[in-house]
Parts: C-alpha cells; sequence; structure tokens
C-alpha cells in the first residue's frame, strides 16, 4: 500500500519536508528524495515522527530512518560537513544506511535513535547533557558522520530498550526489566531531585531513575521542562509522581485524579501541559491553558490523540483529523469562517485540518514544533 | 509593559542561553525559533523575552544581582 505524509505549520527550517521553508496553513504532501528522484511515496509505513526545534526524523516500519530540516548542529546524524546544512525534502541518512532502528526521539538541537539491537545513537548539539555522552561533550559536529553511540551496555542485559520520550532538552527511556532511565537538564529536577547539589543539575550519562517502594513506572511523558510519571506500587495502587518545574499545579491536579491501569491508554505531553488519555478514548488536560492547550468539549470522538508543542491533534474514524491549541504557524489549519478571526492564534475548538479522501485512510498523526503531521494510506488504484 | 499583554509563560533567567558577542539572552519557543531579550534590555527593568518569528512572549524570572556575572563577562 503507498504511504503519504502530508504537513502543516513552521517550516522555518524545511522541517515540513516540503521543499521551501514557507509555513503551511493547510496539508500538503512531504516529499521524499529516493534513489536522486523527487516523490510524494515514502516508500514504507512511518511508525514515528520524532520533531526537534526545526528537524523533523521518520522511522520506517522497516527499521530505516529519514530526515529533513535543519542539520546546523549536525542533528540529522549527518556530518554539516560532508552533506548539507539544510535537508529541504526527506531523504534517507546515508550514514545510518545499513543500521535498524526502533524507536526516535528529537530534542531541540540533537536526535537520539535506538537501534534494533538497543544501541543509543545520538546527534547534534545539546550543552546541558543532551547527548548523554559524558560531561563535557555537548556537540557530535566533529564526529566522522555526524554521530556517537551512548556507551549503555546494561540495555541489553535489562531486556532492551522499550520506551523513549524525550523532550527539549532532557530524554527518559524505558527498559524490558520496568526500570527508567534518564540524561540531560536537570535543572528544574524533572529528573529526579537534585537536592540543591549543583552536580545533578545536569546528567550527562544515562542514570536509573528511582522511585519511592519500586513501584512499576506504567506510563510517563517529558513536558519542557518537567515530568509526569504514572506508576502502580506494590498494593496495586496507582499513584503519580510530577517532578521539575511546577507553574501550573499540575502536581496537585494530577494527584486527585483517580486512575485504573486497566483503563489507562497512554499520558501525553505538549510542552507545558500533560494530557491523561483513557481506553474509551476521553482525554483530561492539566497545566498552561494561555492558548486553549487543555483539550476543549468535543463533539468528535476521536480514535487517537497526539500533541506538539502546545497544540493537539486527534483522528477520528481514520477519517478525519482535527487540531486544537495554539496554531500561530498554521498547524491547526485556518479558522473556519463562523468561529473566529483569520488571524486568531488560538484554536478552542476541535478544527477540522484534513478529510480522507475516496480510498484513503488515515493511518497516523504527529506533532512537533507547531507543526502537524498526517499519514494516509492509500488503496491502489 | 501595559496589563493587556498576554504572557506565554515564566521562564528563570538561569534557563536562557547567553550569547557574549550578542549580550543577548535565549530560549527556545514552541514555533522552533527563540525567545530574545537583551541584556541591555534587562539591565534597564524589561523582563519580557519576545519571539521574532510569532507572537508569543515570556517573562524573565530575574534578580537585579543575577546580571552582575553577565555584565562582566562582557566587559
Ligand atoms: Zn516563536
Amino acid at each position: 500500500m503507498p504511504y503519504n505524509l502530508l504537513a502543516l505549520g513552521s517550516n522555518g527550517g524545511y522541517q515540513l519536508g516540503v521543499g521551501d521553508n514557507k509555513d503551511r496553513h493547510s496539508a500538503v504532501p512531504s516529499e521524499f528524495e529516493i534513489n536522486g528522484e523527487i516523490q510524494r511515496n515514502i516508500g514504507g509505513e512511518v511508525v514515528q515522527v520524532a520533531c526537534g526545534g526545526e528537524h523533523t526524523l521518520l522511522l520506517l516500519a522497516d527499521g530505516h530512518l529519514l530526515a529533513s530540516g535543519s542539520n546546523e548542529q549536525s542533528q540529522l546524524f549527518s556530518s554539516v560537513r560532508k552533506t548539507s546544512d539544510h535537508f529541504k525534502v526527506f531523504r534517507t541518512i546515508e550514514s545510518l544506511a545499513d543500521r535498524k532502528f526502533k524507536l526516535v526521539s528529537c530534542g531541540w538541537e540533537y536526535s537520539v535513535a535506538i537501534t534494533t539491537d538497543d544501541k543509543i545513537l545520538v546527534s547534534g548539539y545539546g550543552p546541558n547533557g543532551e547527548l548523554g555522552l559524558g560531561k563535557p561533550i555537548m556537540s557530535t559536529k566533529g564526529a566522522d558522520d555526524g554521530y556517537t553511540a551512548i556507551p549503555f551496555e546494561e540495555a541489553a542485559k535489562r531486556g532492551g530498550i522499550k520506551k523513549i520520550k524525550g523532550s527539549i532538552h532532557s530524554t527518559i527511556i524505558q527498559l524490558g526489566n520496568g526500570e527508567v532511565w534518564g540524561w540531560g537538564n536537570n535543572k528544574k529536577g524533572q529528573l529526579f531531585d537534585t537536592d540543591g547539589e549543583l552536580e545533578s543539575r545536569i546528567v550527562w550519562k544515562p542514570t536509573l531513575l528511582e522511585f519511592r517502594n519500586h513501584a512499576k513506572v506504567l506510563d510517563f511523558a517529558m513536558a519542557r521542562d518537567f515530568s509526569v510519571f504514572i506508576l502502580r506500587d506494590q498494593a496495586g495502587v496507582i499513584r503519580k509522581v510530577f517532578r521539575g518545574k511546577d507553574n501550573y499545579d499540575i502536581g496537585d491536579d494530577l494527584h486527585d485524579v483517580r486512575l485504573d491501569e486497566d483503563t489507562l491508554e497512554n499520558i501525553q505531553a505538549m510542552w507545558t501541559s500533560v494530557h491523561v488519555i483513557t481506553k474509551d478514548k476521553s482525554i483530561r488536560s492539566f497545566g498552561n491553558n494561555s492558548h486553549s492547550q487543555i483539550s476543549p468539549r468535543r463533539d468528535v470522538h476521536p480514535d487517537k490523540y497526539r500533541m506538539g508543542s502546545e497544540h493537539g491533534l486527534c483522528i477520528v474514524d481514520e477519517r478525519k483529523v482535527f487540531a486544537w491549541g495554539w496554531g500561530e504557524h498554521g498547524n491547526c489549519g485556518e479558522h473556519s469562517d463562523d468561529k473566529k478571526e483569520k488571524d486568531d492564534v488560538t484554536f478552542d475548538y476541535c478544527n477540522e485540518i484534513y478529510e480522507a479522501g475516496e480510498g484513503e485512510r488515515v493511518v497516523n498523526v504527529f506533532g512537533g514544533c507547531a507543526t502537524s503531521f498526517i499519514e494516509v494510506e492509500r488503496k491502489n488504484s | 509593559m501595559s496589563e493587556q499583554v498576554s504572557i506565554y509563560d515564566q521562564i528563570e533567567i538561569e534557563d536562557f542561553t547567553f550569547d557574549e558577542e550578542l549580550q543577548t539572552f535565549s530560549y527556545p519557543c514552541p514555533c522552533g525559533d527563540k525567545f530574545q531579550i537583551s541584556l541591555g534590555d534587562l539591565e534597564d527593568g524589561e523582563n519580557i523575552a519576545v519571539c521574532p518569528s510569532c507572537s508569543l512572549m515570556v517573562e524573565v524570572i530575574f534578580e537585579k544581582e543575577d546580571l552582575q556575572d553577565f555584565i562582566d563577562q562582557v566587559s
């Protein structure tokens, strides 16, 4: 089945992969350079899209990575000296062509990709330990192919790496044995309490994150400078742990939420809010509501939600995609005539940004820094 | 600043990156660009960092004495 990726939103660094660096206010096809030809077919199913400040990585179902956007810091696993400072359309990362990946994550100007045999590869720039390579390594620009591997033998011994969630300056992974490890910026205690120790403000290498009574981490989410962990303790009680800077009383609000392991689907974050999604697809949002980031009342019933930096996306019936929150760069589409002034940057309702055509199915949706990506499968015709 | 200005978030000065050459503080904006404010503006009592690519603004949280290290760096 052919797959297409459609993109809209902020595009100053070519991160939409559409060939130029103009913002888009409606969904347009991303382009793919495959064997020297520009095409709209992805060449396989995309299972994950990871977005940095101005760069985008696509993980395909076959384990290959494609990249677009800024490579000024070698954040696309490609030496900026040997390749180019911007990838204007999505293309294969040549230095990684022989490797297969299972997970990917992007921070502000860096990227993290996990191979199928649990190697952690990092590329780009991070002055706060974002690269996890030990003090004082802040850049992979000097590396031959623009990337380096984090020495982390523990992963393979502990059941492999199962999950990765990053924010702009920190990354957390979960291993097969349930442990969670993190690295990067910890100035706000978003990984663990620094206890006032200056040394712990930057976590230069993957470090085990511990929880009281060895509670099991069911899911977690990383916002810009805080993290939320959903745990089950040994008595079977669900606990919510908030770590980091709490400008919006999220810790207290979450504490009062009743959650049940059987009904929890996942927890996701924008930069300054968190969103708890249950299996019945209801969503509860906590945090900054400066631009209606808190999920609005809906008359739609989504199959799936995804969060961008300060906007949310959802798919309904595999046919329609809606967006809410902060949409200044076109990432939430354009206001329908009757709703609001055209230049109002806030979408306090679910705005339809895409409807599948005949023979099409919306299979996935992904949000980045004021960017939205829609993956569509087309029936062969 | 007038009360009409809506602030997206508050950010401590320790989280900004200081560029000695430009004498400017910057911090990531959710649009992909960066909020900026000059050292001079902070010395003058301004506390709103703006993004050149969008309308979002953040309030910089700092004390006057926090600036001394940076003033020393550039002089
Ligand atoms: Zn901005």
